[in-house]
């Protein structure tokens, strides 16, 4: 195999495979690694290493709560993912939900695959996403304001036929507008996330209800500032601290 | 028949996994109960604190539910897929943690109240060594060791590790590469 030519990248292999290099540099050993085997080949070796230092800590139990609250989470996305399947009469074995999954969604991947590969996998299934272009903007100015408005991606088991947009102003003041979404549920709302990253999406001050045409609108308060996703999910009157249910719609800042 | 619990804790991970990609709680939490001690014990020798790492975890086995269908085989275990997804999110929540102290500090203008060089190198040496540091850690040369546990469990980057330690960068480089190296001869010496 051939040696490395930039040794400045080779020299650094350590501290990327601990997690030690700032983010410009990670991005660059990412680039270089994609035309260098020799560096490729010494970094799966470190990797050996790697792992045996994520089991390399003092014993500990967790904490049963911890997975009362786990599991109480995720049993509350298998029935909601259940009962969809069950209103929309698919089949738990369809081949196309196995070629989804080979693509990387699956029933829950929806929620966090970028939007690429969100288009792609709707494609492939021929699925009916609704919403439009996905993560197409317009922009416009309204008095001073400048505004774009982002078409949302919405999960077409929960509501098949649903559309949604989201305008967001610079200035802060952000409407979101839906149509076509089934109502939320007895004793349920609408209420609206904010997502920066991989964190836990955070609530965004905004609960709404929707009329007998699905249609309705909320106003999500404060600039979008660092904010990724835009996401909506059914939630009790009142609204909840961090999301029950997985989300109906999800728009890309 | 047996009960459908019976059938699953016999199945491998990566049976498992195929399962909760298609969002069978009862498989996931059979992954859940294999695991969760070895991913609380990572994500609590990160943060140091009980508390910061139910948190943690509780994001990382939330996210891994989500994203069980990107769990690839061919990268490796669901033991390390799932212990690598604890650890990104335990180290996130220090450098969140890290972020909001040094801006809390700084609102306060108590500047003059932060830990000099020296007291920065023993506090963080400090967390990094608590505890009954874990064996195979042991093999590591004290110099490796020190650099291994600042970046791999406290989030530290190389050039902050140099400053924490008053060393040229070329050499905590060194000392990272030279340390998981060690480690790796070590662990084929060991038939692992």
């Amino acid at each position: 195999m051939s040696e490395c030519t930039e040794p400045r990248w080779n020299e650094v292999l350590g501290a990327y495979a601990l997690g030690a290099c700032p983010p410009d540099e990670r991005q660059g050993m990412r680039e270089h690694l994609r035309h260098c085997p020799s560096c490729t080949a010494e970094l799966l070796e470190l990797g050996a290493a790697r792992e045996a230092l994520l089991t390399a800590v003092p014993r500990d139990l967790a904490p049963p709560a911890l997975k009362s609250r786990v599991m109480s989470q995720v049993r509350a996305d298998a029935e909601l993912f259940a009962a969809a399947s069950a209103r929309t009469g698919q089949d738990r074995e369809a081949p196309a939900r196995r070629s989804r999954r080979a693509r990387g969604g699956g029933r829950l991947g929806w929620l966090r695959a970028p939007v690429p590969l969100a288009i792609a996998a709707v494609a492939c299934l021929a699925l009916l996403v609704a919403g439009g272009v996905l993560g197409g903007a317009l922009t416009g100015d309204d008095g001073g304001t400048s505004t774009r408005t982002v078409s949302a991606q919405v999960d077409p088991q929960q509501a098949p036929g649903a559309t949604a947009r989201l305008v967001v102003s610079d200035g802060g003041g952000s409407r979101l507008l839906v149509s076509g979404l089934p109502s939320p549920g007895a004793g349920r709302v609408y209420q609206v996330w904010l997502r920066s990253g991989d964190e836990a999406p955070r609530p965004a001050g905004a609960l709404f209800a929707v009329d007998r045409s699905g249609s309705g609108q909320a106003a999500v308060p404060g600039a979008l500032d660092g904010v990724d996703q835009v996401l909506v999910s059914s939630e009790p009157v009142g609204g909840s601290e961090q999301p029950t249910r997985l989300p109906v719609l999800a728009a890309q800042v | 028949m047996p009960p459908r619990s019976d059938t699953l804790v016999r199945l491998a991970d990566e049976d498992l996994m195929a399962l909760i990609a298609d969002a069978d709680a009862d498989a996931y939490e059979v992954v859940y109960d294999r695991h969760a001690d070895a991913a609380f014990a990572l994500a609590h020798r990160i943060l140091g604190s009980p508390a910061a790492a139910d948190d943690a975890c509780q994001d990382a086995w939330m996210a891994a539910w989500r994203s069980a269908s990107r769990y690839d085989s061919r990268l490796g275990s669901v033991r390390s897929w799932l212990l690598t997804i604890v650890h990104n999110r335990a180290i996130d929540h220090v450098r969140r943690m890290t972020r909001l102290r040094d801006r809390t500090v700084a609102d306060d203008a108590a500047a003059e109240r932060v830990p000099g060089s020296d007291d920065t190198q023993a506090l963080a040496l400090a967390r990094g060594e608590r505890e009954d540091t874990a064996a195979l850690l042991l093999e590591l040369s004290a110099d490796q060791r020190a650099v291994v546990e600042l970046a791999f469990y406290s989030g530290y980057s190389h050039s902050e590790i140099a400053g924490i330690l008053d060393l040229p960068l070329g050499t905590v480089k060194g000392r990272m590469r030279a340390g998981l190296e060690h480690l790796r001869h070590h662990l084929e010496g060991a038939g692992r």
